[in-house]
């Protein structure tokens, strides 16, 4: 809370000079090495070897993590629309299979719980020595509401498979990194 | 609304005030005489002229008397007033400013640009960006200062006691508005607003604001006589001695001097004096974030206590012009020395507490002496006349917070129709040109200009066009 003045300043100052649109770009990954509380923050994932043909699922890439937003910016702003910029990179050492993640978005930690805080899945193809990369931008619907606080929680979970046809017993190694996590939402004006 | 959402639209409205300001050099000319000199008098002694130069009231006029122009509205007719309902969606900040500074009594043509208004803030855990995009002209490099001295109504008269004893000019009653802003930045803030600097933890990003606003009125004396510079030296001998008495005597440089003492009684005065801080230390957000915004600010208040609690001062008015053949140089200064002082005032402090995130107030004093300033003005003027028909001038004028530079010229190339046309370096270092012409034939005439200005928060340049009726026209220089 410590913050509302400058935020209260600071977007007194953008209504001041602007008539039109306020676009905040928030750096989600930097906030979830916060305090020391994660790991490297791109280094998110060393995945287990899962035996041949099973998928394991809702594994915590992310677990729950609280990031900030502009203190009060509800006051002052109507939050328009909003997207989701990321980029995911696997270096596969073993096996082949493939990687589903899942970010969920909500205004509160329970929110998360809420199936309706699932984004899109991404896709990510695992191959033998390999490195390979998911990267795109996901509109967040009606999820940007939650942008209209103080702050918001992520979390991303990943499902890992090993492809069908591979031999017996073969398995899967390697390190999954998330590069980048952007969160843009273009909100409008609203302080008068 | 919150109380800080308030303090934000205080803010705001403030920024905004700071922006738009009412600089005194750049005042809006509604006579199209003057407009198309591009806000050159063209040595016409006007009210506000004599008040910074008082030696005009002894000095004859060039002005042929009872000629008077009346200035026409002609762009309010089809002019777009901003809408003020703030739930429109076509409720703009700056559409109000611009509309504030300039009132489109002109027709205006070519409006500025629309601004984009987009902007962009980027937040990490260490790192804030403010991206202003277009707006980022809107922040000065060297300082803002703005407003001046406003006189609102005069009640007083001039006594005209002939060359031996001079002429008087008593001021019962003026009533007056005085406004001073300023805003300073500091070279860290100016970078991450205007360059998008990133800010970083471990800098301060500071600001120093100060407004005042003052009502009251004014009693004043000013007194203006011509001082003999030399006599003629044509002796009364020859046929055509009297020819040549005149002629000397027209070759004679003569000097006219003026002082004025004004008493000013304040009604009301409030000086706000705030001093903004930023600053943290990596992270500046997060749960552990440091990053917040100190403020803290000074009211200081005057105003009437019943009969008591005047706010009083004296200001002295100089001037000096002298004309020698077709020259005439003036200078002048107003309000020397001038500072109100308020005997009852109250001095109260501002300061937000960001660990309990609320505003802490304290009355810091109370009936104690205050000052508050009034901004000195001084003009330095060069005309040059050739008989009645041709005026050229240069001047500079300097008012609270900026230096209007102005030359101008007019020409009466027939006894009834005259052009002109003029350049003026405004306070934003921009130069503008106008131009126009006069008519003085049957039974009214006009005045038409035309100029550019850049009287709008963008500072883009722009034009408008005036349009003066002029009653009991009088052609200069022949029949």
């Amino acid at each position: 809370m410590k913050r509302t003045l400058t935020s209260a300043l600071l977007l007194a100052v953008l209504a001041a000079c602007s008539g039109g649109d306020v676009t905040l770009e928030i750096d989600v990954l930097s906030f979830l090495n916060d305090a020391g509380a994660g790991p490297d923050p791109n280094a998110t994932y060393a995945y287990p070897v899962p035996p041949t043909g099973i998928v394991i699922q809702g594994i915590d890439l992310i677990d729950d993590r609280e990031f900030q937003l502009l203190d009060s910016i509800d006051d002052v702003t109507v939050v328009d629309e909003g997207e989701l910029t990321y980029r995911v990179e696997a270096v596969n050492r073993e096996g082949a299979g493939r990687a589903t993640l899942k970010i969920r978005l909500a205004a509160t930690r329970e929110g998360l719980d809420d199936g309706a805080s699932i984004l899109p899945d991404i896709d990510l193809p695992l191959l033998p020595d390999s490195t390979t990369t998911a990267a795109g931008t996901v509109d967040l619907g009606s999820l940007v509401e939650i942008f209209a606080n103080d702050s918001a929680w992520v979390r991303i979970e990943t499902d890992l498979r090993v492809d069908p046809g591979d031999v017996v017993g073969d398995s899967l190694a390697g390190t999954l990194w998330l590069r980048r996590l952007d969160v843009r939402v273009v909100a409008d004006e609203d302080f008068f | 609304m919150n109380g800080l959402h308030l303090l934000g639209r205080c803010f705001a409205i403030g920024v905004a005030w700071f922006v738009v300001g009412v600089p005194v050099a750049a005042a809006q000319d509604i006579d199209a005489r003057t407009l198309g000199t591009a806000g050159s008098p063209l040595g016409r002694p006007t009210g506000d002229l004599r008040r910074v130069n008082p030696a005009l009231y002894a000095a004859p006029t060039f002005e042929p008397p009872g000629e008077a122009s009346i200035p026409l509205p002609i762009g309010l007719l089809n002019a777009d007033f901003p809408t003020l309902e703030s739930s429109d969606d076509d409720f703009d900040l700056i559409a109000i400013a611009d509309f504030l500074w300039n009132i489109p009594w002109n027709l205006q043509f070519g409006a500025p640009e629309e601004p984009s208004g987009d902007v962009t803030i980027r937040i990490a855990l260490d790192e804030l960006v403010i991206d202003l995009r277009d707006a980022k002209t809107l922040v000065p490099t060297e300082g803002f200062a703005a407003g001046g001295r406003h006189s609102l109504m005069t009640v007083g008269n001039t006594f005209d006691l002939g060359a031996r004893y001079g002429t008087f000019r008593l001021d019962l009653f003026e009533l007056f508005v005085i406004d001073d802003l300023s805003l300073e930045i500091d070279d860290a803030l100016q970078r991450v607003l205007r360059d998008a600097e990133p800010v970083v933890g471990g800098r301060t990003y500071g600001l120093d604001a100060r407004g005042v606003l003052q009502t009251g009125f004014t009693m004043g004396l000013a007194y203006a006589r011509e001082i003999p510079l030399g006599r003629s030296s044509a002796r009364a001998t020859g046929d055509d001695w009297l020819d040549r008495y005149w002629e000397t005597e027209r070759d004679r440089p003569r000097l006219w001097v003026g002082a004025g003492l004004r008493r000013y009684f304040g009604v009301s005065a409030v000086d706000l004096r705030t001093r903004v801080d930023m600053k943290g230390q990596d992270p500046l957000f997060g749960n552990d974030g440091s990053f917040t915004t100190g403020l803290s600010a000074d009211l200081l208040q005057g105003a009437l206590d019943g009969i008591e609690g005047w706010g009083r001062a004296w200001g002295i008015d100089l001037g000096t012009l002298l004309r020698w053949r077709a020259w005439e140089v003036g200078a002048g200064v107003a309000d020397l020395g001038a500072e109100m002082t308020w005997d009852r005032g109250r001095i109260q402090r501002y300061d937000f507490d960001s660990e309990r995130d609320a505003f802490a107030n304290e009355v810091v004093a109370e009936d104690v002496r205050i000052e508050t300033p009034i901004p000195t003005t001084w003009r330095i003027d060069v005309t040059h006349r050739t008989g009645a028909t041709r005026t050229v001038t240069a001047s500079i004028d300097n008012g609270a917070g900026d230096t209007a530079y102005r030359l101008a010229a007019e020409e009466w190339i027939r006894p009834w129709f005259a052009v002109r046309g003029g350049v003026v370096r405004d306070p934003r270092g921009l130069f503008q040109i106008g131009t126009g012409i006069g008519l003085r034939k049957g039974p009214v005439g006009f005045d038409l200009g035309i100029r550019t200005h850049a009287r709008n928060v963008r500072g883009n340049r722009v034009g408008e066009l005036g349009l003066s009726l002029v009653l009991n026209p009088i052609p200069r220089g022949g029949p």
